[in-house]
């Protein structure tokens, strides 16, 4: 425990999209996990207000003209905060009926007077609810994870483009209308600038990985402004075991969205070609989900991939995270076959903490997390070829799996996480201080 | 019962009586009429206005109560051809109807028109049509806009008279211009179409959409006649068909045809400013109590874009100081834009006032509006989609104005969203398309920092869309001209003007904006508009403008100190 009483204890809250109770997203997780750390050990009490009702959940509010409500009855520091989901502007990222901020969170934050305030995100929100927290909160910093690229492309962040999937080095009016013919260039640079002007009220930036920051950076955000910190986890029970008994390394793993952008479907290529080298060794497992939220081409062309490879995949269909550890027991590798930059993937700090070595794509933030020859392989994103022949040597190179194994970075406990950010509360604490 | 009186009036055995006490169906009598010159053997019918069924003399009308045999007693006969039977028959027709029924007054105007004139046969020669009508268009109740042709069969008409729906009849051949139709060829293939156009003024007024006719007269004497499509009246369809005749077929401009536009267009944009002004204002947070400077923004179609200035203005302290009016230009929206701009001015801080009109009035009426509705004694005109570059610009502004003794308008450098220059001062330059000039947008187009575009220069004009002007200045050369069609040339004018009154307008580039050009008013519509504005601002700046044109040469930074 913390040496200060805990009436003395500041402050720090916690925004969020979505409740991990009403949908796991890996964001709500983590930032749930953090929540946690802080309010059970850390420098600052905690309290933690996420968006509730749709797009995630059908639920209404409890009381109608009650915006606030408790996620559980014995809990005093988590909310939930019910704007009707229809009301968001998803270009602009604006909520649509100010009086969702203008009263309902100013009301909220006054009561609640936090002395920092830390979003993990603002959609469905708005980028103007941080507007509203400068309002409500003039003493109080802001701090702001970069979860995603979302603020940079309005392709759900995803800095792919939408013709052929190429990779985007950066968003301008001209080449975001590229994307998206329908809109005016100038309503790009509107969107831009409107991003701009709320991002502008954030006293610091939290960026889970260095490309990501980087690429914010590129963007135009000060680059001073936004500090490298990567993501604290919540520790998985054990370290699996040491893979097969029978000593091959012939066993892959997938975990994530079945989608295009994952590159689920190079990573079926890949199988196909690895089955043509080597025929009948190699094996991989499909722990993923909604398939069946994928665009129908994508669904129908990943099926026949799947017929193709029947004898030497299981689809295994989705997973809760608490079965991650005994999943990864049954796996030598994990793939990460992103064709997006990423920006810290959740799932190769899973791999990591289960004792599994990494295949991934070699860019962005695949190519950060994972050394290749220390703690994993990289192949080139979206090469089938590129995948199949790593996985080949991944499992034929006598004593590759144990060397990597051994040298697997050591997991960062959110505790110390929680810990760090506390450092960055009270310093920006102090600069607003001296500030007014 | 009563004594009757009134009007008669006799044409091609028709007989109209026009009883002014209007009630003339109530009242139970016997009716006698005679009638001076007619012949008692020949049949004679009547109408009373007002009554549905003609009737004939001596007999009973169906539906009243009244036998319809009367004793009537004309106490003045006047002719249909005389120059004094319509005013006449106005006069008739008015007593006892309240000033209030101008329609009814026209409406029977025009059945009377129906009942006596001369009915002549459609315009159709060998199958196909001698004459057609393609726009009558009215501003206010005497001023009218025609447009049509005729097949040239014939040769040229030896009359060719347009008849008001309330029986004014108006003789073309004098006063229009011609041009060829070749766009009609395709449709009746191998004859030959004259097109024209006239604007002429009526001596009584007309209210009627319906009923105008055009009677042509052939050099061989076939007379007929033609409908006309309803009279266009609103300002947009107005524009829409009479625009476009300022030029026939990119052809050069005809002075005659280019007057005809301007006689309507003036008219219209005099009627419908004439009756403009601010009907409602909402003022939401404190004003500031000694505003040093009022920012005048119309709003106009994307009201959206008060949210995206108001995300920036929130950035810079110095609006506190400012005096900030938003001036609704689609009022249709108001509900929209109240709501919202009271949630906004809430959200960012920020005082404001929004205004609607009673009506849309384009540019310089809305920015006219806002002049006299401003508190400081500088202005800003600033067009909806322009926003900073940084917050700073607005204390960089007033400093830059009040450091140049002499001033009169100040522009600053604004951008497009790719960092291109967007407005680094206006001048004219020559041009061998009719005009002898056009615009010359300074440095259009090139890199932000272009070097000749990084200096403070005197320029002829800068834009309106970010201009900053002293509100004595502003009030003592009128305002903005409200004769350009919503929203071109007019700050060009104000410049003139302020350089006629011996001031100097300025750029200076210290000042950076973005101006998403087109956003706030879309190009299509100001490209329709473009000609006759330039057409307007040419009549009436001529002898500065060649002037400005002759001192300056092809160099876009010589055109630029042509002024100095």
């Amino acid at each position: 425990m913390h040496p200060l009483t805990p009436m003395a204890r500041p402050k720090v809250l916690y925004v969020v999209h979505n409740h991990p109770e009403i949908r796991p997203g890996g964001v709500e997780v983590y930032s749930q996990e953090l929540f946690e750390a802080m309010r059970g050990g850390g420098e600052f009490a905690a309290c933690l207000l996420a968006k509730a009702g749709p797009p995630f959940s059908a639920a209404q509010r409890p009381h109608e003209g009650t915006m606030i409500s408790m996620v559980h009855p014995a809990d005093d520091s988590q909310y939930l905060f019910h704007n009707e989901g229809g009301d968001y502007d998803h270009f602009l990222g604006a909520a649509c009926a100010k009086e969702y901020l203008v009263t309902y969170l100013d009301r909220f934050l006054t009561a609640v007077r936090p002395d920092v305030v830390h979003f993990h995100h603002t959609v469905f929100l708005g980028y103007d609810a941080l507007r509203q927290v400068r309002n409500s909160l003039p003493a109080a910093p802001i701090v702001c994870t970069l979860n995603d690229y979302l603020p940079i492309c309005h392709r759900n962040g995803q800095l792919l483009r939408t013709n052929d999937h190429e990779r985007c080095h950066e968003a301008s009016p001209r080449r975001c209308h590229e994307c998206f013919p329908g809109i005016a260039p100038r309503e790009f640079f509107l969107r831009e600038r409107f991003i701009k002007a709320q991002l502008e009220l954030v006293d610091r930036f939290v960026a889970p990985s260095e490309f990501l920051r980087e690429r914010y950076a590129a963007w135009g955000l000060p680059r001073e402004k936004i500090i490298c910190e990567n993501y604290g986890r919540a520790p998985v029970s054990a370290r699996a075991g040491a893979g097969s008994p029978d000593g091959s390394r012939w066993r892959f793993g997938f975990f994530g969205q079945l989608s295009l952008f994952k590159g689920v479907h190079v990573l079926l290529d890949a199988m196909k070609i690895l089955e043509r080298l080597q025929p009948g060794v190699a094996h991989l497992w499909l722990h993923g989900n909604n398939l069946d939220l994928q665009p129908p081409d994508f669904q129908a062309s990943l099926g026949a991939r799947l017929a193709e490879t029947a004898p030497t995949v299981t689809n295994a269909g989705p997973f809760q995270r608490v079965e991650l550890r005994l999943l990864m027991e049954n796996i030598d590798w994990v793939v990460v076959p992103s064709l997006w930059w990423e920006n810290a993937p959740l799932v190769i700090q899973e791999a990591f903490m289960c004792g599994r070595p990494v295949i991934c794509s070699d860019i962005g933030g695949m190519a950060e997390a994972v050394t290749p020859g220390r703690n994993g392989l990289h192949f080139r994103a979206g090469d089938a070829m590129s995948l199949a022949e790593t996985m080949r040597r991944a499992a034929t190179t006598p004593g590759l799996w144990a060397e990597l194994r051994r040298h697997l970075p050591v997991s960062y406990p959110v505790a110390e996480h929680a810990e760090k950010l506390a450092g960055l509360y009270r310093q920006l604490i102090a600069q607003r201080r001296a500030l007014s | 019962m009563p004594p009757l009186s009134g009007h008669l009036w006799l044409n091609h055995h028709v007989l109209l009586v026009i009883n002014p006490a209007g009630a003339a169906a109530r009242i139970s009598a016997r009716w006698r009429i005679s009638l001076p010159g007619a012949d008692s053997g020949s049949p004679v019918r009547a109408e009373l206005l007002g009554f549905a069924t003609p009737v004939e003399a001596g007999r009973a009308v169906p539906g009243t109560s009244a036998e319809f045999a009367c004793n009537f007693v004309v106490p003045e006969v006047v002719p249909s051809d005389d120059e004094s039977f319509l005013p006449f028959l106005r006069t008739a027709l008015s007593w006892g109807l309240p000033a209030a029924e101008t329609h009814l007054l026209a409406e029977r105007l025009h059945l009377i028109r129906e009942a006596t004139r001369l009915h002549h046969p459609a315009p159709l020669f060998a199958g196909r049509p001698l004459l057609c009508v393609d726009v009558v268009a009215r501003s206010g109740e005497f001023s009218v806009y025609l447009k049509g042709w005729w097949r040239n069969c014939h040769g040229r008409p030896v009359s060719l008279t347009a008849i008001s729906p309330e029986g004014e009849r108006h003789d073309l051949l004098g006063t229009l211009c011609h041009f060829p139709r070749n766009d009609i060829e395709p449709a009746y293939a191998g004859d030959l179409y004259t097109g024209f156009t006239a604007f002429f003024r009526l001596d009584q007024p007309s209210l009627l959409r319906t009923g105008w006719l055009l009677e042509i007269e052939t050099a061989d004497g076939f007379i007929a006649e033609t409908p006309t499509p309803s009279v266009l009246e609103e300002p947009e369809p107005v524009l829409a068909a009479v625009l476009p005749d300022m030029q026939i077929d990119r052809s050069p401009l005809s002075p005659q045809a280019v007057e005809q536009v301007h006689g309507i267009i003036s008219q219209l944009q005099a009627r419908r400013l004439g009756n403009f002004f601010p009907e409602q204002e909402l003022q939401f947070g404190a004003p500031p109590p000694n505003p040093v400077l009022s920012v005048i923004i119309p709003l106009y179609g994307r009201v959206d874009l008060i949210e995206h200035q108001l995300a920036q203005f929130a950035l810079d302290p110095a609006w506190a100081g400012c005096d900030l009016i938003y001036l609704l230009d689609s009022p249709e929206l108001w509900q929209r834009v109240a709501w919202r701009a009271e949630w906004l001015a809430r959200l960012y801080r920020l005082s404001l006032r929004i205004v609607r009109c009673n009506q849309s009035g384009g540019y310089a009426a809305v920015n006219n509006v806002g002049a006299r509705l401003a508190r400081a004694s500088l202005l800003l005109f600033l067009n909806s989609d322009v926003l900073p570059v940084a917050p700073g610009w607005i204390e960089r502004m007033m400093a830059s104005y009040r450091r140049r003794p002499g001033i009169g308008a100040l522009g600053p450098k604004l951008l497009f969203e790719d960092n291109s220059i967007q407005h680094a001062g206006v001048g004219y330059v020559a041009t061998n398309d009719g005009f002898g000039w056009d615009t010359l947008p300074f440095f259009k187009g090139l890199h932000r920092n272009f070097p000749e575009a990084a200096q403070p220069r005197r320029v002829p004009a800068v834009t309106g869309a970010c201009l900053m002007v002293d509100q004595g200045l502003f009030q003592s050369v009128n305002g903005f001209d409200q004769g350009y069609i919503q929203g071109d040339f007019e700050d060009m004018d104000l410049c003139l003007r302020l350089l006629r009154a011996g001031c100097q307008n300025w750029y200076d580039p210290e000042i950076e904006l973005y101006h998403l050009e087109g956003v706030s008013y879309p190009l299509a519509q100001r490209m329709r508009h473009a000609t006759y504005n330039r057409w307007l601002h040419s009549h009436k700046w001529s002898a500065v403008i060649e002037k400005l044109v002759n001192q300056s040469d092809a160099s876009v930074a010589t055109a630029a100190r042509i002024i100095a």
